[in-house]
């Protein structure tokens, strides 16, 4: 089961945005503040919204509502605060805000429909899924070396970090595989191994990384690597697997572009091995590394899609345009920036040049 | 007046009262007899001094019509070409039959401003292709710039890739640029071709004004009258 689109009306920065996703890899591209963190926590919260049991209507409500709460930790993670998730700005004159909707769904079959009021009474409209689709969503920080004692405290204590962060605590510490669900993790987690150059264990709730010359605790190892090394531990673990949905938030964050270039592939992989990839990205590298794998069909060809959130003004709402590969996308602010970074360098040195020639023929 | 030189399918004029001297360094003489001799390397393409002051190495590429194939990098093979280009210079002024030619070569090397280095790029035209694809191609010449500055390091100089779509007379003062007939090139080579096949002495000249001829007329009717002429010189006798 694929997820297929999402409808969002009102929601945060959108004032009405429609998202066709590919099987393969979403790519979501834009400045800060154009809500691609958005999108990829509400698609997680809206699948942590499906139960295992069905439930009634109010509880469905409840639990959907808790887990928006938690994700987009309005208020703390406080439920009666999701109203603030609905975008103001939007009433017509002389009516009142009429709340938001979310709408998420995986085929014809599967679906989400979710209206929030201003006030942050929540309604499940529609929820028909046959099972919940399993969902991994990666924050831009590392989780591996703050898993250790995270989740008792996230539990008890009211903190800032957001569910998400708990659910890969979880995630990260399941136990390895056996039989032929490993086999299987093994292909998947190899990639990552190889540009980890090492191996994930864990031992009384902290995790080590081992090089080949004997284990390193996961806080002594470099960010960007200890990113790597959660990808081992959870397509080696099963939390990430064929049919499932990575959610990842800016995966560049804190990686040498040596490495970006390695995971852009390794991710191509994961994509081809049934993984499901929504990635927010603000990195030129990633970014149009993917889109040339998309746009001279390497092998094994991929469906992407590129997503370019963009908007006039932060009060503005946020446009958003998509199209399968990068180069047929009008709105880019990461090239924008890098072409425009090339003229801005020429202009300096012809200026400098051209002072050069006036000096000398004086 | 100018001076002309042919790359590919560019024909690039010089002005010469800003352009003095300026020779086509990789074929010269001075080069060819010089370091190439020992190990076979190439230099840049031409190598001219701007206002008696400023040298200028220019390496020029042509892939409007046929694709890079070597597997060296552009700019690890122009890194390699300024090299010999250098070495050249200093070798070939050493010896008295060249130092003259290379005097004004080395004064400007040993200053820290007057030398530029300008690695000429045509790629095809982008007049109807999408905006993101313009802008990845200038993002790109700037990493490509960048690598190739890293590269030039040791000689302390500035390396630019240019192309006709810049505004490259600001880089390159007293430069024009024109686009040659595309069947200018293949109609030079058939005629030299069917001349050697012939088994007619050409020397070194000959090929060479072969070459340079611009006038797709005159190269047609040299193609019809190398079946039939005797020696070379019968070939250019009533050039039109």
């Amino acid at each position: 089961m694929k997820l297929t689109e999402m409808k969002v009306r009102n929601f945060t920065v959108f004032e009405q945005a429609d998202f066709a996703f590919a099987p393969g890899i979403n790519v979501f591209i834009g400045e800060n503040g154009t809500g691609k963190s958005h999108v990829l926590q509400a698609l997680y919260a809206v699948l942590k919204g499906v139960r295992n049991q069905p439930v009634d209507e109010s509880e469905a409500a409840r639990w959907q509502r808790d887990r928006l709460a938690e994700i987009f930790k309005v208020d703390g993670g406080n439920a009666s605060a999701v109203g603030s998730l609905v975008r103001v700005g939007n009433e017509r004159v002389g009516k009142e805000n009429e709340g938001a909707t979310l709408s998420v769904a995986a085929g014809q079959q599967a679906e989400t429909q979710i209206k929030i009021a201003p006030s942050g009474e929540l309604t499940v409209a529609k929820q028909s899924w046959s099972a919940p689709l399993d969902a991994t969503f990666l924050p831009a920080r590392d989780v591996l070396a703050m898993c250790e004692g995270f989740v008792p405290i996230y539990e008890r204590h009211r903190i800032s970090f957001d569910e998400a962060y708990r659910d890969a605590c979880l995630a990260l510490a399941l136990p390895e595989l056996k039989g032929s669900a490993k086999q299987a993790a093994d292909v998947l987690s190899a990639p990552f191994r190889t540009m980890l150059g090492g191996d994930v264990t864990l031992e009384n709730g902290r995790f080590h990384v081992d090089f080949g010359a004997g284990k390193h605790e996961a806080h002594l190892v470099a960010e960007g690597l200890r990113k790597i090394a959660a990808l081992v531990q959870l397509t080696g673990n099963g939390s990430i697997h064929d049919g499932s949905v990575l959610l990842w938030d800016e995966p560049e964050a804190n990686m040498n572009p040596r490495l970006i270039a390695k995971l852009a592939s390794a991710l191509h992989g994961l994509a081809a091995s049934g993984v499901q990839l929504f990635i927010a990205t603000h990195d030129y590298l990633l970014s149009h590394k993917l889109s040339l794998a998309a746009e001279y069909s390497t092998a094994p060809k991929i469906e992407m899609r590129f997503f370019s959130l963009h908007h006039g003004g932060p009060l503005e709402p946020v446009e958003v345009e998509s199209a399968p590969t990068l180069a047929q996308m009008s709105n880019n602010a990461i090239l924008d920036e890098y072409a425009q970074h090339y003229e801005d360098e020429r202009s300096l040195y012809q200026r400098e040049l051209e002072q050069d020639l006036k000096d000398g023929a004086r | 007046m100018s001076q002309q030189f042919i790359e590919g399918d560019l024909l690039f004029e010089f002005d010469e009262k800003l352009w003095n001297p300026l020779e086509s360094w990789d074929k010269h003489a001075a080069y060819r007899t010089g370091i190439r001799e020992i190990n076979k390397g190439k230099a840049v393409d031409f190598i001219g001094v701007y206002n008696d002051r400023i040298a200028y190495f220019i390496e020029v590429k042509d892939y409007r019509r046929h694709k890079r194939k070597k597997k060296i990098s552009l700019w690890d093979e122009f890194e390699l070409k300024v090299r010999n280009t250098v070495a050249g210079l200093v070798g070939s002024g050493r010896r008295e039959e060249h130092a003259s030619v290379c005097a004004p070569f080395l004064t400007s090397l040993l200053k820290p401003h007057e030398l530029r280095l300008i690695y000429w790029v045509e790629l095809p035209p982008l007049s109807n292709a999408l905006p993101a694809i313009r802008k990845r191609r200038l993002a790109v010449a700037g990493f490509a710039e960048r690598q190739t500055n890293r590269l030039m390091k040791w000689l302390n100089a500035r390396a630019f890739s240019v192309s006709q779509e810049d505004d490259y007379e600001r880089l390159v003062p007293g430069l024009k640029i024109q686009n040659l007939p595309r069947k200018r090139k293949e109609l030079a080579e058939a005629v030299v071709q069917r001349l050697r096949s012939r088994g007619i002495l050409l020397g070194e000249d000959a090929p060479r004004r072969i070459s340079n001829e611009l006038d797709l007329e005159t190269l047609k009717a040299w193609l019809e009258r190398a079946v039939t002429v005797s020696t070379v010189e019968e070939l250019f006798v009533g050039r039109r």
